[in-house]
């Protein structure tokens, strides 16, 4: 079975985006990713999405990203550079390209769009980095799933 | 509309604050069941819901026994018997504990892959978040992070 997140999209009047079942990494909250599977975020404003960073997430083992998978509550822009730290001692800020900068995953009038990392800078994200997704120019949508899938 | 905003802003911090037992960033089992939150400068406000489920756990064994009562005709009571015991074993459930949150306009709610086993939901400025707890005596844990827009200023021309 793989280990994906399973997203229900509302797109009527209600406006819900619903992560309505998933594969939590064992551990709990902050805990590093170990098992071969996803990393992701999910975000939902009622406003219009803040750019910047979304959050690091710590590798506690070598993966290879094998592909992403964006997904928003509606049709609409979005562009997504994915960046990292090669360790916690360069700050918390993750700031180096994993993915091509400016040419990272995007949305263009979509609500799901997918593809692979071949042209991407850092596929392999080393034991003791971090990873973090980076929300750039004018987002119109309000809501979204991101997925690196890892082995 | 600002100020407006503003005391949404507020008011959820007041919620969120009168909800917190603690400020630890601690494992699940650690901190009493509810909401509480951490703020770190590299992830913001990270926000806690705990529950641990309240029935018996499973595999508990529960014993019922009865008593056999017999009756005639006439509706005497005849005898009284102690009858056979049934034991119950309490099986496996997951309870769902929900969590309502009103959200201020600024903000913007982001779970990821290490969130917990729950998940959460937002009809306008209406967060649910749920968390599965099975009966198994262990508290369960799912995490969100709120993040915080300045609110939209005015043209300055």
């Amino acid at each position: 079975m793989p280990d994906r997140l399973e997203i229900v999209v509302n797109q009527g009047p209600k406006d819900v985006i619903e992560v309505s079942r998933y594969q939590a990494v064992p551990g709990g909250a902050g805990s590093p990713v170990s098992p071969s599977g996803v990393i992701y975020w999910g975000a939902k404003s009622s406003s219009p999405l803040p750019t910047g960073n979304y959050g690091p997430k710590p590798i506690s083992r070598r993966v290879t990203i094998k592909k992403w998978e964006l997904l928003s509550d509606g049709a609409g822009t979005l562009n997504i550079d994915v960046v990292y730290n090669p360790s916690v001692t360069y700050g918390p800020m993750a700031s180096g390209a994993v993915s091509p900068p400016g040419l990272g995953p995007s949305l263009n009038n979509q609500t799901l769009a997918t593809g692979p990392v071949s042209n991407w800078p850092v596929r392999v994200l080393p034991t003791g980095s971090y990873v973090d997704i980076k929300v750039a120019g004018n987002p119109s949508v309000t809501g979204f799933v991101f997925t690196l899938y890892v082995e | 509309m600002r100020k407006f905003s503003l005391f949404l802003l507020v008011s959820v911090f007041v919620f969120v604050s009168a909800c917190m037992a603690a400020m630890a960033d601690t494992p699940p089992g650690t901190s009493p069941d509810g909401m509480n939150y951490t703020y770190s400068p590299s992830e913001g406000y990270r926000v806690f819901c705990r529950a641990t489920h309240p029935g018996p756990l499973a595999g508990t064994q529960i014993t019922l026994s009865a008593t056999a009562t017999y009756t005639n005709e006439t509706g005497q009571i005849m005898g009284e018997a102690q009858s056979e015991t049934l034991v119950v074993n309490v099986a496996n459930t997951v309870w769902k504990r929900t969590w309502n949150v009103v959200l201020p306009e600024e903000a913007t709610v982001v779970l990821d892959s290490g969130s917990g086993p729950g998940g959460m939901s937002l009809n306008g400025n209406n967060l649910t978040v749920w968390l599965f707890v099975p009966n198994n005596g262990v508290q369960q844990q799912f995490s969100w992070r709120l993040m915080l827009k300045p609110p939209a200023r005015a043209s300055s021309n």
